[in-house]
């Protein structure tokens, strides 16, 4: 029941507001379900010609599974930084499946990757850029969690540092660095 | 342990980054030198990432979701298209429309919808204050159109309010100009940041620019350029009368569009470049003058243009087109000016004898320093000007122009190293199995058979094949081995057979001696439901500007070059099997392969997705493949040769 779940789901987010990390697990498949939904909905309409926003999107999840008026700006934050990790195991895992279709022979015999304006679309390989992301969790956790909320969720600057409770210029700081680190993690593969 | 020292490590870094980029980046390398103290290893690490920054620039500007939702969207249209369409989410759409998430500014991205119509596919152009973006407008079936705004930059100027009156006013004249040779305005639009948009037709074909020969021991056949300037002149004039001054009229702001025979032109650009001028203008910059110089007139390089200078300007294309070079060649605008004061010194007839004196006369008026001593009008001049060109007495010249014209075999391929070819392919006795048929066609039934859900267009029924002019469709093909396994071969052209590897890489260079339409489509050895893949290789909207027209002579490489070499090339990956690729011509365009070139966009990757449409294309092309036209190998180059108006050529290439 949508009630019933939008309660859990804001209660869920309370809990891992005030630390209890253990709320974060149970928090996860509940929002993976909407937003994987949400998503495939979005596509249909990207079909249609209408504009992807990919904070309409959250935005969109996040007025279905939370109870806004139990919920104070702070935890929409941390709704967006679930959402940012969920839209990530989204989106590599529609790119790994993806990729696998392909070897199953769908590519094309003559890789024409030079041709058309491919390069300028698929501006980042998704799969290299969760190992890249994962690589750089390990030596700065914020940082990749910063890419994982402004690259994979959309969510602005202020958005992110009210997660992370900096100011808005060390956010821009670190994802102007991880940018650069990411990109030559990635061309050094 | 390690852990801790990589931390400290790390923030050392992260400092040393962010002091870098604040400093002056001339100073950078000095103080950076001087931070690291003799740490090699830092300062390797600092300098690899601050490069690393310039080059991830722009990389992640689209988010994840955006960029993938159209690929994933592809797929859908290809695994399910004929799945009707359920947009079970139009409620929702007003509330969650683009608008919201952009205060302020907005920054314009691949994938905006603008007035929930356009949608942006990508920036095609970029100034000071201005810019231009391609994009589609979803209620003409996805028909692209041009999208012009003045840049964000400008909303920090305090005369915003007066930019945005004078854009606004321009938009307005522009409208009003209802002229074939000029470029449509369809219609305006505002931001929700406020600034106003203009969404222009887009205008495929050539540039003036690709036809001119630079340098050229000869200009223009004469009749032509009558032709192209007379329609100049009227267009232009048209314009003048709205009271809308191009200001940048140059080949390159000039597109030629063929319809059988005829060459229509399409003055572009138009319109906002008074804007921009303008803003420029008045941004303080006053020494600066946007564009190019080299068509400016005097009373504009000291900013006073009027219509009289647009003539000034198509009197300088007007030089160009029939010597290959501008009157003046000057390294400064100060030179420049001087220079046109002092008149033009080396006349039309030094560089080209045969052109008529009373031409000459007619281009050096046009050309005059005082605007009141040029043409009243755009259009006065060019038909004095046309007029001079064909009836000129000396006909003899013009036969002969001709002759040369229709007789040019096409360009020369990029690299030829056919010694290297053949020593090679003796020595490895490579396998000829790269063979080319070609088919005329007078046979246009498969066409007939061709239907698009969105496009019922048909082609028209083919003349039979008269006494026609022949026309020559010749390629050469360029290999460069997988650089793996020949390290050291450079690339060489290659006119007839090999048998390919994984990793060697290929490309086209194709010429024809009539103007016509081009489209060249790959098909893969294998079957999705039946049917073979086809790829579309051009046009594609970056090569020749999505458009299928060539003039004759004019060479056409696959892929497109580009400014990185090693991308010029098609890859040939693992799989065994042989690809053809179709190289179609046509003296008309073919309204169903216009079609198919749709699929040739980013989102689709060339592929062409659509079952009824390749099932068209597959009976069309086996329609073909029984008759061939005559074939030729000369100088590095196979050639078809036909005299019908369609010729369908075929290159199979082989790989293990």
């Amino acid at each position: 029941m949508a009630t019933s779940s939008t309660h859990e789901v804001t209660q869920l987010l309370l809990a891992w507001s005030q630390g209890d990390e253990a709320a974060l697990d149970r928090l996860i498949p509940l929002v993976h379900r909407e937003l994987h939904h949400l998503a495939k909905r979005y596509m249909r309409r990207e079909r249609a010609g209408h504009t992807l926003q990919t904070t309409a999107l959250v935005n969109e999840a996040y007025l279905h599974l939370v109870d806004c008026g139990n919920v104070q700006w702070r935890n929409r934050a941390h709704f967006f930084a679930v959402a940012a990790r969920v839209m990530r195991q989204i989106l590599v895992d529609y790119a790994r499946g993806r990729r696998s279709d392909k070897r199953g022979g769908q590519e094309l015999h003559v890789a024409l990757d030079e041709a058309a304006e491919v390069p300028q679309a698929r501006s980042v390989d998704l799969i290299a850029l969760d190992d890249a992301l994962q690589s750089l969790a390990r030596i700065d956790l914020r940082k990749s969690r910063v890419v994982e909320m402004r690259f994979f969720a959309g969510l602005t600057l202020e958005e992110i540092a009210e997660v992370f409770k900096v100011s808005s210029r060390t956010v821009s700081r670190d994802w102007e660095l991880a940018q650069a680190w990411l990109y030559r993690e990635m061309s050094n593969r | 342990m390690s852990v801790v020292m990589t931390t400290e490590r790390w923030r050392q870094i992260e400092r040393l980054f962010h002091a870098a980029l604040n400093c002056d980046a001339n100073r950078r390398a000095e103080f950076l030198a001087s931070a690291c103290a003799g740490d090699d290893e830092l300062l390797r690490e600092v300098n690899s990432l601050l490069v690393a920054r310039d080059k991830a620039k722009g990389v992640m500007a689209e988010n994840a979701f955006q960029a993938y939702a159209r690929e994933i969207a592809a797929d859908k249209a290809e695994s399910t298209p004929s799945e009707p369409l359920r947009d079970d989410s139009q409620n929702a759409t007003s509330e969650l429309s683009t608008e919201q998430h952009l205060p302020g500014s907005i920054a314009l991205s691949p994938g905006t919808m603008l007035g929930e119509r356009y949608l942006i596919e990508r920036k095609i152009g970029h100034g000071g204050v201005g810019i231009v973006f391609l994009a589609r407008d979803n209620r003409l079936h996805d028909a692209p159109v041009v999208i012009k705004l003045l840049a964000e930059g400008l909303l920090d100027l305090e005369n915003r309010a007066w930019f945005e009156k004078k854009f606004r006013q321009e938009v307005y004249a522009l409208a009003r100009i209802d002229h074939p040779g000029v470029v449509r305005a369809l219609d305006v639009g505002e931001l929700p940041d406020g600034r106003a948009y203009l969404v222009m037709q887009y205008v495929s074909g050539m540039t003036l620019r690709s036809i001119i020969q630079p340098q050229g021991p000869q200009g223009m056949e004469l009749r032509r350029a009558a032709d192209l300037l007379r329609q100049m002149g009227q267009a232009l004039t048209a314009a003048h009368q709205q009271g809308v001054i191009h200001r940048d009229l140059k080949p390159e702001n000039i597109m030629l569009q063929i319809a059988g025979a005829e060459e229509h032109v399409r003055l572009i650009d138009f319109g906002i470049a008074t804007v921009l001028n303008t803003a420029e203008a008045g941004s303080g910059r006053t020494t600066q003058v946007v564009g190019t110089r080299d068509y400016m007139s005097p009373e504009q390089l000291q900013g006073r243009p009027s219509h009289a200078s647009d003539i000034y300007a198509l009197g300088v294309i007007a030089y160009e087109m029939l010597t290959g070079r501008r009157p003046f060649n000057p390294e400064t605008t100060a030179q420049l000016l001087e220079l046109q004061r002092g008149g033009v010194k080396i006349m039309p007839c030094d560089l080209r004898p045969s052109l008529p004196r009373a031409a000459q006369a007619v281009i050096l008026k046009s050309l005059s320093f005082a605007p009141e001593d040029r043409y009243a009008s755009a259009m006065d001049f060019t038909e004095d000007l046309a007029r001079a060109l064909t009836n000129a007495p000396n006909t003899q010249e013009q036969i002969i122009e001709r002759s040369v014209v229709s007789e040019i075999p096409g360009a020369a391929p990029t690299i030829s190293v056919s010694n290297l070819r053949q020593d090679r392919s003796r020595r490895y006795k490579m396998a000829l199995t790269v063979f080319a048929i070609a088919a005329i066609g007078a046979t246009a039934l498969a066409w007939q058979t061709f239907s698009n859900n969105e496009d019922r267009r048909t082609d028209p029924p083919r003349q039979p094949p008269q006494n026609q002019v022949e026309c020559q469709l010749s390629y050469s093909l360029t290999v460069r081995r997988n650089p793996k396994i020949f390290p050291n071969q450079r690339s060489f052209s290659l006119p007839g057979e090999m048998l390919f590897g994984a990793g060697d890489r290929v490309r086209f260079q194709i010429s024809v001696t009539r103007n016509g339409f081009i489209y060249i489509v790959n098909q893969s050895p294998e079957l999705r439901d039946g049917l073979p893949l086809y790829n579309v290789l051009f046009p594609i909207s970056i090569n020749n500007r999505g458009s299928a027209a060539v003039p004759a002579a004019h060479s056409v490489q696959i892929p497109q070059p580009s400014r990185n070499p090693e991308r010029d090339w098609f890859k040939l990956d693992n799989e065994q099997g042989s690809e053809t690729v179709w190289l179609i011509w046509s003296d008309a365009e073919l309204p169903s392969l216009e079609a198919v070139k749709g699929w040739a966009n980013p989102k689709h990757q060339g592929v062409v997705g659509d079952a009824d449409q390749r099932r068209a294309l597959s009976q069309f092309l086996a329609a073909q493949t029984p008759s061939s036209p005559e074939r030729d190998e000369t100088e590095g180059r196979t050639v078809f040769k036909t005299s019908s108006n369609l010729l369908v050529g075929r290159v199979k290439i082989e790989h293990r």
